[in-house]
């Protein structure tokens, strides 16, 4: 379906905004006759919402269906009623402060509509269908009235419940639908459906366009996209807001801030409105148990701060609904490979370990190195883990580079060798992203924690979601920022702030007074271009600012991608562990670089320079390490996805990779080999 | 007469300023009055201690720059047109990754 516009032929006083969805009466009270650009269709609702009223005036908005076809450029009464009203084939309504259910013109059709009990045109269920489309219910309510419904505080109550229909915000729809061979006009306000308001309306004689009569005291009003999702809050302009606005949700208070498009909000309202939001993240989703271990993973930042902030509110006491799950804090110290850009010597972590333990929950603090030695027989096995159990103090797992502990000293070169082994930031920054991601999963995994909560929030993601997609990440995308994530096989991410923007997450850190420590990251104090995460950033952060709805819809297109789960060990990447998108046809852009890689190496002579795979010590089980490092180059691309052999692809060394990931490659090629070496002797069912 | 104001940074933003997240400066006297569209300019010939480029862009802060003025958002204060009185607390977070 298009967009539903205003027709360009309306009152001398009207100003069409925003591409035609936004009617403005610039002066007097009259002279403000608006059309629907194209005629409704049986069952099609025709929605908008005052934006503006202008005091002063008596009266209110007029609305209705007309014969009169605009596009004639017909002369224009003054006003709808009762001129066009007069003028026949037109059916108009006031809207008014105390709208019952059957408001009558006067000078309406005299056949009686009965006050009988009408059955509601939307039905009861959350997603409304009609002829032209579907939509949800939520549309066709007012943003206070679907807060309120959610979150009865003491801030919002109040105030919507008195909302009137004539007040800002409010949504009115108009419709008509066939009964017989007339039809009946059905009005529909906030989303209730008042019932038949003109019965007998002939429209078989000629098309019903929708009238809008932006009249006295309504001043502005915008059509509400019901049939073209996206289009609503599309690439708007920002628009110059002038100063002294009042709350669009109380309506009383100044407001502090503008979010979304244009909406402005004063404190209270906001911290309700971002708490609300993060509960019905929460609860909608109906993934997390009363009693369910969830780690939280916490970074210092901002992000994370919050989310932390809204989870200990949540869980208090004096919550509202309390939250019922059991947090565990988890800090990752990623200085093994950051240590060059860190400067304060250390002062920024345990101030980030300080405010871990104040939160009173399970905290602990994890090295990146961790995750290359965290394996099963490996370096630190999960008798090591658990004799570093998560405790309420501050003697979490020492973040401190001297640390007795051979194991992690000999990790931490080990990742220092991987990450210069890495020649992109790009690549980089990608490599930390995933061994961040693998560390968590395993200390969840081994920890018992069902779920991992991870503080990204929308605008985060929506670079992620861009970024993803100039690396060749793109069959992961949709994992990489939905709301939960699956990929791994008993540990759920989620994420419950990805609704947020950056900027909700600083106003609601700095109204809360909520500290967030500044950690550098690789990107810090580089160029806009130093990799493609931090150029994606700049660039999506930049059409954020004159466009405001850019990151929803960004990540409303994310919502609209999936990809198949396949089953099987040999589906997944090892070392993202998203689906392998690598099975692809022979013209695939993939096989375009695995071509020209293998073009250069023949100039180049092998890139490993191992020798063969058969460098086993003698086990016999192929556990060993000698094994793995007999690995060729190409044998671990074969069992990664199109973005890890990106990013592989940019390391000289690629046996730098986590030992334990090198175990899961090795093994997975022995089985493969040998399911080659043994295929003439298995049994072909076809032939037996 | 010269404004007192209290200059606040953080997400990364003091970086740029000496790594000190609050500062209290001192306009000078000047024939028009202080807007934030002046005090920009003024605070990267005085306070940037380096990278003027990842404070500032054109005639405004960078985008990602989210600017408060006494705890209010900038966007409601007029943004660059707001005339900045005594005592004012301005204060500019970078909701920037890693700055
Ligand atoms: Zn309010
Ligand atoms: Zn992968």
């Amino acid at each position: 379906m298009p967009v539903t516009k205003f027709h360009p032929y309306h009152g001398q006083n009207i100003r069409l905004l925003h591409d035609n969805m936004v009617a403005y009466r610039e002066t007097s009270f009259a002279h403000a006759l608006t059309f629907s650009e194209k005629a409704l269709k049986p069952g099609e609702i025709f929605l908008v919402e005052i934006e503006k009223n202008e005091l002063g005036w008596s009266g209110h908005m007029r609305i209705g269906l007309t014969q009169f076809d605009p596009s004639c450029k017909f002369e224009l009464p003054q006003y709808a009623l009762p001129d066009l009203q007069n003028m026949g084939k037109s059916w108009i309504f006031a809207v008014t402060k105390s709208h019952n259910k059957v408001v009558y013109s006067d000078a309406g059709d005299s056949d009686s509509v009965d006050r009988e009990i009408h059955q509601s045109v939307l039905g009861d269920a959350e997603v409304i269908h009609t002829p032209q489309g579907s939509f949800s219910r939520s549309l066709l309510l007012p943003l206070r009235k679907l807060l309120s419904n959610n979150y009865e505080t003491s801030v919002s109550t109040s105030s919507s419940d008195s909302a009137l229909p004539t007040d800002i915000g409010s949504r009115i729809g108009i419709m008509y639908r066939v009964v017989g061979d007339t039809a009946e006009m059905r009005f529909i306000i906030n989303g209730e459906d008042q019932g038949p308001c003109a019965r007998n309306i002939p429209h078989q004689g000629g098309p019903l366009y929708a009238v809008v009569d932006v009249y006295g005291t309504t001043k502005q009003v915008r059509i509400i996209q019901l049939y073209c999702e996206g289009e609503s809050d599309g690439p708007l302009q920002k628009e110059k807001v002038s100063p002294g606005r009042k709350c669009m949700k109380c309506r009383t208070e100044n407001a502090i801030l503008i979010i979304r498009v244009n909406d402005a909000f004063c404190k209270a309202c906001f911290m309700v409105y971002v708490t609300h939001k993060f509960r019905a993240t929460i609860g909608k989703s109906k993934l997390v148990r009363d009693g369910e271990k969830v780690l939280v993973a916490y970074s210092g930042g901002p992000s994370s701060s919050c989310l932390l902030h809204l989870i200990t509110e949540g869980l208090s006491e004096r919550a509202h609904k309390k939250l019922r799950f059991k947090p565990g804090i988890i800090f990752i110290d990623e200085s093994a490979v950051l240590d060059n850009l860190i400067e304060d010597g250390g002062t920024a972590k345990d101030r980030i370990a300080e405010l871990m333990v104040d939160v009173g929950y399970p905290c602990q603090t994890r090295r990146l190195e961790e995750a290359i030695c965290l394996d099963q027989g490996g370096h630190l096995s999960e008798a090591d883990l658990s004799s570093l159990t998560e405790s309420y103090q501050a003697s979490v797992c020492t973040s401190d580079p001297a640390s007795p502990d051979d194991n992690l000293n000999k990790a931490r070169v080990e990742i220092k060798a991987l990450f210069s082994s890495i020649k992109s930031l790009t690549a980089r920054e990608d490599m930390l992203n995933k061994l961040r991601q693998r560390l968590l999963m395993e200390v969840a995994h081994v920890q018992g924690y069902s779920k991992v909560m991870t503080g990204h929030c929308g605008t985060r993601l929506a670079v992620n979601l861009l970024s993803n997609i100039s690396q060749g990440r793109g069959a992961h995308v949709a994992m990489d920022t939905a709301f939960s994530d699956t990929r791994y096989s008993d540990v759920m991410f989620v994420r419950p702030i990805r609704d947020f923007s950056s900027k909700e997450v600083a106003m609601y850190n700095s109204l809360h007074g909520v500290e967030s420590v500044f950690l550098p990251t690789l990107t810090t104090k580089t160029h806009e271009g130093s990799s493609i995460e931090h150029l994606t950033e700049a660039f999506v952060t930049g059409l954020q600012t004159d466009y405001p709805s850019t990151v929803s819809n960004i990540m409303r297109t994310g919502e609209k991608l999936s990809t198949e789960k396949r089953d099987g060990e040999n589906s997944n990447c090892a070392l993202c562990q998203g689906p392998l998108d690598t099975d692809v046809g022979a013209s695939s852009a993939l096989n375009a670089v695995e071509f020209s890689s293998l073009i250069s190496k023949k100039k180049n002579g092998r890139v490993d320079g191992c020798g063969d795979s058969a460098t086993c010590c003698g086990e016999g089980d192929g556990s060993c390490h000698t094994q793995s490092e007999g690995l060729k180059k190409d044998e671990v691309m074969s069992v990664l996805c199109y973005g890890c052999r990106m990013t592989t692809k940019d390391m000289a060394d690629p046996t730098a990779l986590p030992e334990k990931l090198f175990r899961q490659i090795s093994y997975r090629i022995r089985r493969s080999k040998m399911k080659e070496d043994i295929q003439d002797f298995l049994l072909d069912p076809e032939n037996s | 007469m010269a404004l007192r104001i209290c200059l606040e940074f953080s997400g990364g933003a003091e970086l740029l300023f000496n790594k000190t997240k609050k500062h209290e400066v001192t306009l000078p006297v000047c024939e028009k009055d202080w807007t934030i569209g002046s005090l920009l300019p003024w605070m990267r010939e005085t306070m940037l201690k380096e990278r003027p480029e990842l404070f500032m862009q054109g005639n405004t802060v960078r985008p990602g720059i989210l600017v408060l003025i006494n705890d209010s958002d900038w966007e409601l204060m007029g943004e660059l047109d707001y005339s900045i009185k005594e005592n004012d607390r301005i204060i500019f977070i970078s909701t920037l990754h890693g700055g």
